[in-house]
């Protein structure tokens, strides 16, 4: 919210500096988010100054010469294109060096030809306000041809100023306000008071101690009112020329207007509208700008409409039935939804309640006769309504956190005095008024050591007591350390437990007074093995060259169309986002690979060819049926390029391929103490078929690993083999064994063999691993491929690998003879088992 | 003149010349040439010793003696001339061995690193846990009862926009923060609880200063008699640890549904803590001295009893609960401009940032 300085002040005057000003209220828990200015940057150079004459530029039809006597030696010339200045006028004057909104500083300039020695100025230009006619009129002289020096009195002063301080050569700035700072202030949403400039000025009081004046409506008698029977149904109520019907009176808590006539549309005064310019608001007229004051002021909207505009002199609040639509304030034709507080005239909808006007209704020049509504509304529904429209507006953001039923008189009395002091109105008797006038003032009892108990520090009870009163919060020191405080309306909602009122004693006695202390109690804190374990994981594939990347949670169908994945297959099954930042947004992912291609293929793109990628985050399957989706921690890896930087000693490395992958697959299963093994029968669509494969653990597949899909690494403008890995690692993290048992080492040596056998290409190295493994030989204690050979000698169709066999006993030191038996054993049983020939 | 004396004056004459041709010698394999000459089977000073026996008895001491002495003598010339020579030949051999140390190393490995959102979540749960917290994680697709409702937002909180939050369904969203993690901790663990919960959550922004997903660490102590004292301790020793030095710390007022007393704190600049020199204004804080880097408050009582088990009731326990950005945090400390950089994985910037 936009808090004009000046207008809070008049308040509130602490004597402090805008910085000042912000640190306290920033310190007491009025967040200042901003500093803004509004009006020329400094008063220095306005002045008022009377047009002596006006000459047609000789060269330009639209501009006027003028002399204008600014109190200076000599008369100013000055052009000016406005069209209604004229001799006998006072008018603001920007003399040479003067600098305007925005930084325009005045210099001497030639316009057309014709020197000009300053600038008359309009409302706008000094933001006081519209430009209705061109320039600032302040009031005129008796004579339309006053002479050089003579100085006349001012008449027909603009309203709102004074005529005895226009005078020739006066500081503009006594004259008129001419800006100044304006605090823009973050008000959070358990402070909806804090919405009224009148309410800030009472947080400043309680943060600095500075006197807070009297509200300026206190003393403003509201004529007699009128309600409703108490037995009617339907609350309604009539009087000078108005009926007000209360068709939902559940989400209509209270509903206040008082009729005015001898209403005179004008604009409003320099004071009141440089205030609205300042606090980011648009002045239309007098009365219009009448409730956006009040508003600001009271921090409780309220709305004038044109009574000779509402048809029948009815207004009914009621619920909207489905397929309504009004024409709002601003234009826009809105349909709204069933069940949408509006509020109707004979001839329809005229307004939305509590949100926006309606334009049938709306206070024109043409208007004299004005209802001036102010009403409390269901918050939740305000809200509702509003988001469903859309339109926020500064009454609906007040509206919808649900105000107290007794702030609507404030704003009713304020009113008042403006639209009769602005508008020469008159109000009628009575006040309609129905609804609910007055709630109960909730009463919390404090027990004095309970700020301690939150806070760990003492505040004397003295102290809590003057805190609590600086807030006009009434309080009661019962003698036995309870206090027993009475909360005011507009604080009923937000202060409703004793907790509540230490946070107003903390936030207003300083925070800074907060010892800094550790908890007592507090335990040893640790990881557990699993999240260790989580570490080393991306720890393990960092150490071998990845580069840990964080790719967007966010997915979309075509990445899962690029896969080239089946209809039913279970990585569609992602999570829509029902409102997306944009469709690329659109779910959430299934796997990790499409965005670990994008990363590749971006980084491809900027030049970098050699990748090595890794991501550890989560992956999300939709669960029909469960409440929530499935959320699994997945790792994902994607290797291309070369392996290894090409070096002076090794220029061209090899490429990564499914290998790399498969390496690391390895790698992972030694780290977490798991059989990771790799099965080639169903490699997943997307990648290479014939170097692909998933990994399986026990019976479990937990993961794919292995070359992607040519085609698809295309569509990523990635040649050369792409090698992926995808696992399940929270399930693999699961299935980590416990902490490893010492085990002695064998005090006998082994003995190594080795062992070429010539088999079947189809035949997978694990298998023929796995039957040496079990051919029979308690000696053998490990098996490994080391050579793989495939050539024309060995017939189409084969190939051989090189087995080294490792026999141990534990009993005794083996013999070269023992071993040799042992391995003639194994290569016996190859040939059983996988058809394998021994080769030499 | 007796053979015996002959046979001495041989020895001495054979020795003198064995020595001088063990200093002659210029190379390991000359000085072995000299060896057999002198000492080998064919030398006369072994035969000489051989024909010690043929003297008579008396003499046979003496000269066998003197013998003795001399092919002691040549062997320890020889063995010293030896150790001489092999040391200056392998000095000379290893100094034409040599190697440019200055050319790259080989094989060279390529290296990896962390992106700097998980070593500043690292750096996080490591300060927390050596304030005695555990860490806990917790689902991102989440129901409005745990994120909002459980969490004491009122129907009308505009976070519940879905303007701002991401929605699945009517009750279901992504978490916009990680705090629903709080009650579902305490629905889970007995007090005492210290627990943080880093992860990440989503909010519909997107900006240099937003992104629609960002990581944050959650904390939650819950004990007995735990103060808002003890909350600005943990985050002034959190503050010290992150960011270094005896840095202050602010408490500003603020409000969070879930939090009374709520707080936004602030940590002194680490930057200019000593007064900024040089350009306009410190880049870090901007000039505020001051950099905001989390919420926190007393756990709400309406939290605490949200939960539903007695042993939370507000009566028996209370607690702080806290919750920062890291996204923020690795921004300050690295100075980096635009978060939008810590989704693009560009290949310079994760090895900048290593
Ligand atoms: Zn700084």
């Amino acid at each position: 919210m936009r808090v004009p300085q000046q207008w809070l002040l008049s308040y509130c005057d602490p004597g402090l500096s805008t910085a000042e000003l912000e640190e306290r209220l920033t310190d007491s828990g009025t967040k200042v988010e901003a500093i803004h200015h509004s009006g020329p940057p400094s008063a220095e150079g306005f002045v008022v100054g009377l047009v002596l004459s006006r000459e047609q530029h000789p060269d330009a039809d639209r501009l006027g010469v003028c002399l204008v006597d600014t109190g200076a030696a000599e008369p100013a010339q000055i052009v000016c294109g406005a069209p209604n200045v004229g001799p006998g006028q006072f008018v603001p004057v920007a003399q040479i060096g003067a600098v305007m909104p925005g930084g325009m500083k005045i210099k001497k300039a030639k316009l057309r030809g014709v020197e000009s020695r300053g600038m008359i100025c309009s409302a706008k230009e000094l933001e006081l306000g519209l430009d209705h006619d061109g320039i600032l009129v302040l009031a005129t002289s008796p004579t339309d041809s006053p002479s050089f020096g003579e100085h006349p009195a001012a008449t027909n002063p603009l309203s709102g100023i004074d005529a005895n301080k226009v005078q020739v050569g006066a500081p503009l700035a006594s004259v008129v306000p001419l800006g100044g700072p304006v605090i823009e202030l973050e008000i959070t949403p358990n402070r909806p008071d804090s919405l009224g400039i009148y309410e800030v000025a009472r947080e400043l009081h309680a943060a600095t101690g500075a006197e807070l004046r009297p509200q300026p409506w206190a003393k403003v008698d509201l004529p007699p009112f009128v309600t409703s029977d108490p037995g009617a149904e339907v609350p309604r109520v009539s009087a000078n020329g108005l009926t007000i019907k209360l068709s939902e009176n559940t989400r209509c808590e209270r509903f206040t207007a008082i009729v005015y006539e001898n209403v005179t549309v004008r604009p409003s005064p320099p004071w009141l509208a440089a205030r609205l310019v300042a606090a980011g608001q648009r002045p239309i007229n007098n009365v219009v700008d009448i409730t956006n004051y009040v508003m600001l002021e009271t921090g409780q909207p309220l709305h004038a409409f044109d009574l000779d505009r509402v048809a029948g002199g009815t207004l009914d609040v009621y619920a909207a039935q489905e397929g309504e639509e009004i024409t709002t304030l601003d234009g826009e034709d809105r349909r709204v939804p069933a069940g949408t507080i509006l509020i109707a005239d004979a001839d329809g909808p005229t307004s939305v309640a509590g949100v926006i006007g309606g334009q049938r209704s709306e206070v024109l020049e043409t208007t004299t006769r004005v209802a001036i509504e102010v009403a409390t509304w269901h918050g939740p529904s305000i809200h509702a309504t509003s988001w469903a429209l859309p339109v926020r507006t500064e009454a609906s953001t007040r509206n919808e956190k649900g105000l107290p039923v007794e702030q609507v008189l404030d704003a009713q009395r304020r009113a008042l005095q403006l639209m009769t002091e602005l508008a020469g109105a008159t109000a009628l008797e009575p006040m309609l008024d129905l609804g609910t006038r007055t709630r109960d003032w909730p009463i919390l009892q404090l027990p004095g050591s309970f700020c301690k108990r939150v806070l760990g520090y003492e505040i004397s009870e003295s102290r809590q007591i003057e805190l609590l009163r600086a807030i006009d919060l009434h309080v009661e020191s019962s003698g036995t350390g309870v206090l027993t405080v009475t909360i005011p309306p507009r604080r009923r909602n937000d202060l409703t437990r004793p907790i509540d009122l230490v946070e107003e004693i903390a936030r207003l006695d300083g925070l800074a007074n907060v010892p800094a202390t550790l908890p007592a109690g507090r335990p040893a804190g640790a990881l557990t093995p699993r999240q260790y374990a989580d570490r080393a994981l991306l720890d393990l594939l960092v150490g071998r060259g990845l580069h840990e990347v964080v790719g967007w949670s966010f997915g979309n169908t075509d990445q899962l169309d690029r896969l080239g994945l089946p209809d039913a297959h279970p990585l569609r099954a992602a999570v829509k986002v029902r409102n997306p930042m944009s469709s690329e947004l659109g779910q959430l992912r299934t796997t990790l690979i499409p965005s670990l291609l994008e990363i590749a293929e971006r980084n491809v793109a900027r030049g970098h060819k050699d990748l090595r990628f890794v991501e550890l985050g989560t992956t999300y399957r939709d669960a029909p049926g469960a409440e929530l989706p499935n959320e699994r921690r997945s790792l994902g890896v994607l290797l291309t390029g070369h392996q290894i930087p090409p070096t002076w000693a090794n220029p061209e490395p090899p490429q990564s391929d499914a290998l790399a992958a498969t390496e690391l697959v390895r790698a992972i299963g030694a780290l977490l103490r798991l059989d990771l093994e790799i099965d080639q029968a169903n490699p997943p669509v997307y990648l290479h078929p014939g170097r692909g494969a998933v990994v399986v653990l026990g019976d479990r597949q937990i993961g794919v690993v292995g070359e992607l899909h040519p085609r698809i690494a295309a569509q990523y403008d990635l040649s050369g083999p792409v090698a992926v890995l995808e696992l399940d690692a929270g399930a693999l993290l699961d299935a980590m064994p416990g902490r490893p048992q010492y085990q002695p080492f064998a005090s006998f040596p082994p003995v190594t063999q080795d062992l070429a056998v010539v088999v079947d290409d189809a035949v997978p190295a694990k298998t023929v691993v796995a039957a040496a493994k079990g051919g029979g030989s308690s000696l053998l204690r490990d098996v490994r491929v080391f050579d793989v050979y495939a050539g024309p000698n060995l017939g189409e169709g084969k190939r051989s690998l090189a087995l080294r066999l490792t026999f141990r006993a534990e009993d005794r030191t083996l013999t070269e003879e023992e071993a040799s038996a042992a391995r003639e054993k194994i290569l016996k049983s190859l040939e059983n088992s996988v058809g394998a020939v021994g080769r030499g | 003149m007796s053979e015996a004396t002959t046979l001495l004056d041989r020895v001495q004459e054979l020795q003198d010349a064995a020595t001088a041709q063990v200093a002659a010698a210029t190379t390991t394999a000359e000085l072995e040439d000299v060896r057999v000459a002198v000492l080998g089977r064919k030398a006369e000073l072994p035969n000489l010793l051989r024909g010690v026996s043929e003297l008579p008895p008396a003499e046979r001491g003496a000269a066998g003696k003197a013998a003795n002495v001399a092919r002691g003598a040549i062997e320890k010339a020889l063995a010293e001339r030896k150790s001489s020579l092999a040391s200056a030949e392998e000095a000379v051999k290893l100094a034409a061995d040599r190697l440019d140390l200055t050319l790259p190393g080989s094989p060279q490995l390529p290296d990896g690193a962390l992106h700097i959102i998980t070593s500043t979540w690292r750096d996080v749960e490591d300060v927390f846990v050596g304030l005695g917290f555990s860490v806990l994680s917790g689902r991102e697709v989440e129901t409005t009862h745990y994120n909002f409702d459980a969490l004491n937002h009122s129907p009308t909180h505009p976070a519940r926009a879905a303007t701002d939050t991401f929605y699945v369904s009517d009750d279901v969203v992504l978490r916009t923060h990680t705090s629903p993690m709080q009650v579902r901790a305490m629905e889970q663990y007995d007090p005492p609880l210290y627990v943080v919960i880093p992860g990440r959550v989503y909010r519909r922004d997107y900006d240099a200063t937003h992104l629609p997903q960002f990581h944050q660490v959650e904390g939650l102590a819950v004990d007995v008699g735990i103060t808002l004292s003890d909350l600005k301790g943990t985050l002034m020793a959190f503050a010290r640890s992150i960011f270094g030095g005896e840095l202050d710390v602010r408490l500003r007022p603020h409000f969070f549904p879930f939090t009374e007393p709520s707080v936004e704190i602030d940590v002194a600049c680490f930057n200019c803590t000593d007064g900024w020199i040089g350009g306009d204004r410190c880049p870090v804080c901007r000039g505020e001295q001051w950099l905001e880097i989390l919420g926190a408050g007393q756990v709400d009582p309406n939290v605490l009893r949200a939960v539903g088990r007695e042993e939370y009731h507000p009566e028996r326990v209370q607690g702080f609960a806290f919750g920062m950005g890291i996204e923020r945090i690795a921004m300050l400390r690295s100075g980096i401009p635009d978060l939008r950089l810590y989704m693009e994985n560009d290949v310079r910037f994760l090895e900048q940032l290593r």
